[in-house]
């Protein structure tokens, strides 16, 4: 639902006085994720989508659309590409006015941008087809449909999914010359497709929120009002940290660094052992 | 991978047919936009409906009502429409030249002048210049406010005011929102539930819900009618706080009316449960059939 964005002073002192005794305004513990839904194939035209909505509150949409494209000169040969955008709706909250929205849509592309070409996910190399010539590119377009808190770690868990999710169609690949030249066919037979190389090495992430001398994992919007800053830890499956991100004014102190890394996915978010082998 | 590994590949589907299973029990049918309510020629079509080949379909999302030949569709999530005297709970969103504008879930901010509150102390006297240049010590931006519907503008904007000690600020707790077509009108709005809870529910759908504070103490003390300060809370007053917030999200989620009856039933049938739990699908359906239940009995 819509809010205003603004918190009275009762209602953050309520909320911050709940960390120190460990009783969230809606009953959770600091260490507790709230339900999730998690929907696969939401949109047909695509090669893979999903939906993650967290608490009823943030609502995530992610499309991934594989096409073919080619490999310009002074591009990286043997690699295929990941292009990402996030965007919020407007509908969202009422003050994310266009240029904060586009702030923070800029924030979160680069975000996700990060966590899909910076580091041994998503295996580009087998997304090349002919190298100096063609590669797979896949479209990764997350749209925010609703806000309440949380939205890296929704994020990440619906980009995830739609990778899960997403097939590539196989290629057949000819020699056409003596000089070694190949042409590819693309086969357009759904059955022959093949899931995106990698996609269980993509991590999720998990949000640390640092409050009144203590920390807490998934806020809700108004949590995120009285928080004095997010520690973004993304994790994947081998339990190894792919990326950290500090984000908000507030000092996370240096001695309780090492335990806000000590996150477990499965542990935190709870997550079905088909979406985490 | 086999296929019994893959998460839900429906779960959105699947809950909405629970919930609408759920509400169908009774006398009211949920439709959703495009859904053909009545082929039957003898019916008007009312607000909300259309008609497309002699079949009066749903616009919205909401509930049938018929009044005589006439079918209406009342939508679920719609905004609050307000009545002089109804009882809401708002959020200050911005000062202007003495008034407040306030956020009341409406499709416009509400207006609450300067000479529509009480000031503290019950001082009365007319607003001077003085009042106000300290506007914000009364009602400061992003504050919370239950308040009265004074009177209605034309285009529909809602004009409240706090001249009553039971009117003013908010402290000690925390807001549930609604869909405001939840909350029905009654005689109060007021409800201390016995678990040491105070719940104060917004027509507008905004529900406010503290710990219980002595009515006879705000009167000794009406100075403190504009404080920001909570007052202490122990763990235990906190954890009903938060086991009554969510056991009305349960029943919001689960469309029943919200009423202090159907409170302190979901609050009896959640004790069972944790608290984070109550907003579950699972445990709210449980929790709405046992409420269900004892509402009929």
């Amino acid at each position: 639902m819509a809010t205003t964005g603004l918190i009275s002073p009762a209602e953050i002192n309520y909320i911050r006085e709940g960390f120190a005794v460990g009783i969230r305004a809606d009953g959770r513990a600091l260490r507790q994720y709230r339900e999730y839904l998690l929907g696969l194939d939401v949109i047909s035209h695509s090669s893979g989508s999903a939906r993650c909505r967290i608490g009823f509150g943030t609502d995530v949409l992610v499309g991934v659309k594989v096409e073919v494209s080619n490999i310009e000169p002074g591009e990286v040969p043997n690699r295929g590409k990941v292009v990402c955008n996030v965007e919020c709706s407007p509908s969202t909250t009422q003050n994310w006015d266009s240029r904060a929205a586009d702030e923070l849509n800029n924030e979160l592309t680069q975000f996700l941008h990060r966590c899909l070409n910076d580091y041994d996910g998503i295996d580009l190399e087998k997304l090349c087809i002919i190298p100096n010539q063609s590669c797979w590119i896949l479209y990764v377009d997350a749209l925010v449909l609703d806000f309440g808190g949380n939205l890296y770690d929704t994020l990440l868990m619906a980009v995830r999914a739609a990778l899960f999710n997403t097939r590539i169609p196989k290629v057949h690949i000819e020699e056409t010359g003596d000089d070694g030249e190949k042409e590819f066919d693309v086969i357009d037979d759904p059955e022959e497709a093949e899931p995106v190389p990698g996609w269980a090495d993509v991590p999720l992430a998990v949000t640390l929120n640092w409050a009144n001398q203590t920390y807490f994992v998934d806020a809700s919007e108004m949590e995120e009002h009285c928080t004095d800053a997010k520690l973004t830890v993304t994790v994947n499956k081998n339990g190894h940290i792919c990326a950290i991100q500090k984000s908000g004014l507030g000092a996370i102190p240096q001695k309780v660094y090492p335990e806000m890394l000590t996150v477990r996915i499965r542990q935190e978010w709870g997550v079905p052992l088909a979406l985490w082998p | 991978m086999s296929t019994a590994d893959l998460p839900d590949l429906a779960p959105f589907e699947q809950a909405a047919a629970k919930r609408t299973e759920a509400t169908t029990g009774g006398e009211t049918q949920l439709v959703t936009p495009g859904e053909p309510i009545t082929s039957n020629t003898a019916f008007m079509r009312g607000h909300g409906t259309y008609v497309e080949e002699g079949v009066v379909i749903s616009a919205l999302a909401g509930v049938v009502e018929r009044i005589n030949k006439l079918v209406t569709v009342r939508a679920l999530k719609a905004r609050y429409a307000g009545e002089i005297g109804d009882v809401v709970v708002g959020r200050i969103t911005s000062l202007a030249e003495k008034r407040w504008r306030v956020d009341l879930n409406s499709r416009q901010n509400g207006v609450l002048a300067l000479s529509s509150i009480n000031l503290p102390g019950g001082v009365q006297r007319r607003k001077s210049e003085s009042d106000e240049l300290r506007m914000r010590t009364f009602f400061a931006e992003g504050d919370l406010v239950v308040a009265e519907i004074q009177s209605l503008y034309g285009d529909g904007a809602i004009a409240i005011h706090t001249r009553s000690l039971k009117y003013g600020k908010l402290r000690n707790g925390t807001l549930v929102t609604i869909p405001p077509a939840l909350v029905q009108r009654s005689r109060t709005h007021f409800y201390a539930i016995p678990c040491g809870v105070d719940v104060i529910l917004g027509l507008n759908g905004y529900i406010w819900v503290s710990k219980h504070v002595d009515p006879q103490a705000i009167e000794a003390n009406p100075e403190e009618v504009y404080s920001n300060v909570n007052d202490p809370i122990t763990a235990e007053e906190r954890t009903n706080v938060a086991r009554v917030a969510n056991c009305i999200r349960a029943l919001s989620r689960q469309f029943i009316h919200i009423h202090d009856t159907a409170i302190v039933y979901a609050y009896e049938a959640s004790l069972r449960f944790p608290i984070s739990d109550l907003v579950t699908d699972s445990v709210s359906s449980e929790i709405a059939m046992e409420v269900r239940a004892k509402l009929q009995s």
